[in-house]
């Protein structure tokens, strides 16, 4: 509350001065409250209003936890203003004070997002500026603040700026960032080239710091019906506690529930690996084969002097357009994972295998049906899933699902919902029993502990 | 509490001021690497869709399939753009790219958005969501989820643009 009180009457001050200047004023809503068996409930909310008047603008994101939602940290409860920024832009510069995000390069050396799934916020509160000469020849940023933790600050500050010059096809950025804490610098640097002609693009960055480095290489082909993309990463010693270097998981990202029961994180001790997707459509066929490999760097591992297997995965699916009405996706992922990042030689594997169809009735009904399956030796064994959701098109659809473990838990996990659309308006009510879990995104994961309850979300914006 | 509750009651009263979203000073990327703001979209000429999606959404992936495969009729009769922004990480940001040519999504634009700058300027929750512009750059429809068959909803309002 401490922190609520002054940003408040100060944005309203804000607009009631430029007002009449015919501003305008913008927002978003995000709610979601779980009662859980037990008579414990959770709830987040986030407020998001933003303001503009010509070249000026100023925002605020207030959020409210009067009990965080089961698996989001405790430290996250009660009130905050913790994104709330001044900013001037103009055609070739802008400054911004306050709360923001950014990222560099790739993001390995430095990125600030926010991901309100897994509960992630590491918006920069300092100062930014940014410019950039006509016809983006040349542009740049700097930036220092300190990263938020829960609803404040972390007590430590980022500082760093980039300078992108395009000739042509060819961009060559370069950034530094330093990471000071306790009087403590941690200083790092990034080196990047990125090409496009025709078809092909490729691009290639390097980061190095004080007893670590990354270096990645992607390269991608896209013509009309085949399409293909490879990307490369060696790092060694990225470990960063300030979570301010993103490091995503270099492998496929699933859509299917039972393929991503058991998801691989980054190996920031030191991995090499690469992950790759071929695309190609004939006539109403359309194929994807996908897949990734990654091993730990013998220096990351204790007594090994030889990489070993973190993760690989090969995936493939084939959607067939049979009618206007009918549809059908066939699914197949093989995954392998080593849950102690190759520092044992034990590795879990799974083979998912899914079917999935969409029946339109008409302009208005349709219905989706999923089959899943896993098979696996380890962990808990086999599991099978089955989805069936109703579409009321423009407004409604209903769903229910189960995923049930037979090879050992014999335990169902289970959910029905139902959800209503109306322009910026959405609400969604759900019962079910979900399974723990990790929840990841873009190399981070939170904890999700097994629950039964029901779950309203809202969501509108303006 | 109270305090928050009274403030939002003030602003809810400005009522005259609300408006849509006015992200134009938003750097995005094109395909091939180029920086756009979303200020240039308004051509004075056609309305214009913004699409925002991401590679493992689903539903959003489905959204753009069904317009993509009416899009040359709905443009006979009204001309319009379908700006397809990805919202994808730097991981993924080359997958999307190849889906997108392979996906025979001829007709659209496509901008990358990898920090999600324009997803936070527009106050986009959850995917997909489509906001269609009129040939000024006023938001007349907006759309959040898909089901098969709102994109119908679409077509409507834009003919209300001819």
């Amino acid at each position: 509350m401490r922190i609520l009180s002054p940003a408040i009457p100060v944005f309203m001050l804000l607009i009631s001065f430029t007002g009449r200047a015919q501003g305008v004023l913008s927002g978003g809503i995000e709610s979601q409250t779980a009662l859980y068996r037990g008579g414990s409930f959770g709830s987040n909310n986030y407020l998001k209003l933003d303001y503009l008047n010509g070249r000026f603008s100023a925002g605020m994101q207030v959020e409210y936890y009067p009990e965080p939602l089961l698996g989001y940290d405790l430290n996250l409860k009660g009130f905050g203003v913790p994104g709330k920024y001044l900013a001037w832009t103009e055609e070739n510069w802008s400054l911004t004070a306050g709360d923001f995000y950014d990222q560099f390069g790739t993001g390995v050396i430095f990125r600030s997002w926010e991901d309100r799934t897994l509960g992630w916020n590491n918006s920069v509160g300092g100062g930014r500026a940014t410019f950039r000469t006509t016809g983006d020849r040349l542009s740049g940023k700097i930036l220092y603040g300190a990263p938020r933790r829960f609803l404040g600050y972390a007590p430590r500050q980022v500082a760093g700026g980039e300078v992108t010059v395009r000739i042509g096809p060819v961009s060559v950025s370069a950034a530094v960032v330093d990471r000071i804490e306790e009087r403590q610098s941690d200083l790092s640097s990034m080196l990047a080239l990125s090409w496009g002609g025709g078809p092909f693009t490729l691009s290639a960055e390097y980061v190095g710091k004080k007893g670590g480095h990354a270096e990645t290489a992607v390269l991608g082909f896209a013509d009309r019906g085949i399409s293909a993309s490879m990307t490369f990463r060696r790092l060694e010693g990225m470990l960063d506690r300030t979570g301010m270097n993103y490091l995503p998981a270099l492998c496929q990202q699933q859509v299917y529930m039972l393929a991503t029961l058991n998801p691989y994180t980054t190996f920031a001790d030191g991995e090499i690996g690469g992950m790759g997707d071929l695309f190609y459509r004939f006539k109403t066929w359309k194929f994807h084969v996908g897949g990734s490999m990654i091993y730990a760097l013998p220096s990351a591992l204790v007594g090994h002097d030889t990489r070993r297997l973190c993760y690989r995965d090969i995936n493939i699916d084939v959607e067939k357009k049979w009618s206007r009405k009918f549809k059908t996706v066939a699914f197949v992922s093989i995954q392998e994972n080593s849950p102690s990042h190759g520092q044992r030689k034990a590795t879990n594997a799974q083979n998912v295998f899914v079917l999935d169809g969409l029946y339109k009735f008409n302009s208005r009904y349709s219905l989706r049906a999923q089959l899943q399956y896993l098979y696996s030796e380890e962990l808990t064994k086999d599991w099978m899933a089955a989805m069936l959701e109703a579409g009321f098109a423009p407004h409604w659809s209903v769903h229910i699902s189960d995923m049930y473990n037979h090879g050992d838990t014999r335990e169902h996990y289970y959910e029905a919902g139902v959800t209503y659309a109306w322009n910026a308006l959405q609400v969604a009510l759900s019962y079910g029993h979900q399974r723990a879990g990790y929840v990841c995104s873009g190399g981070v994961c939170r904890w999700q502990p097994e629950y039964t309850g029901g779950i309203l979300r809202l969501s509108y914006n303006f | 509490m109270k305090q928050l509750f009274c403030s939002l009651l003030m602003i809810l009263c400005l009522g005259g001021m609300l408006r849509a979203q006015d992200p134009s000073a938003v750097k995005l990327q094109t395909l091939d690497g180029k920086t756009v703001t979303p200020a240039t979209w308004a051509d004075g000429k056609t309305p214009y869709v913004v699409s925002f999606w991401f590679v493992t959404c689903k539903y959003c992936i489905e959204e753009m399939d069904a317009v993509s495969e009416v899009f040359d009729d709905w443009y006979a009769e009204v001309p319009f753009r379908f700006i397809a922004v990805n919202t994808d990480d730097s991981r993924s940001l080359s997958r999307a790219r190849a889906m997108a040519a392979s996906r025979g999504w001829d007709s659209f634009q496509f901008i990358y958005d990898t920090n999600r700058a324009l997803v936070r300027a527009m106050n986009v929750v959850s995917m997909p969501h489509v906001f269609l512009y009129d040939r000024n750059g006023k938001l007349v429809y907006t759309h959040v989820g898909y089901a098969p068959g709102d994109e119908l909803l679409l077509l409507k309002e834009l003919k209300k643009l001819k």
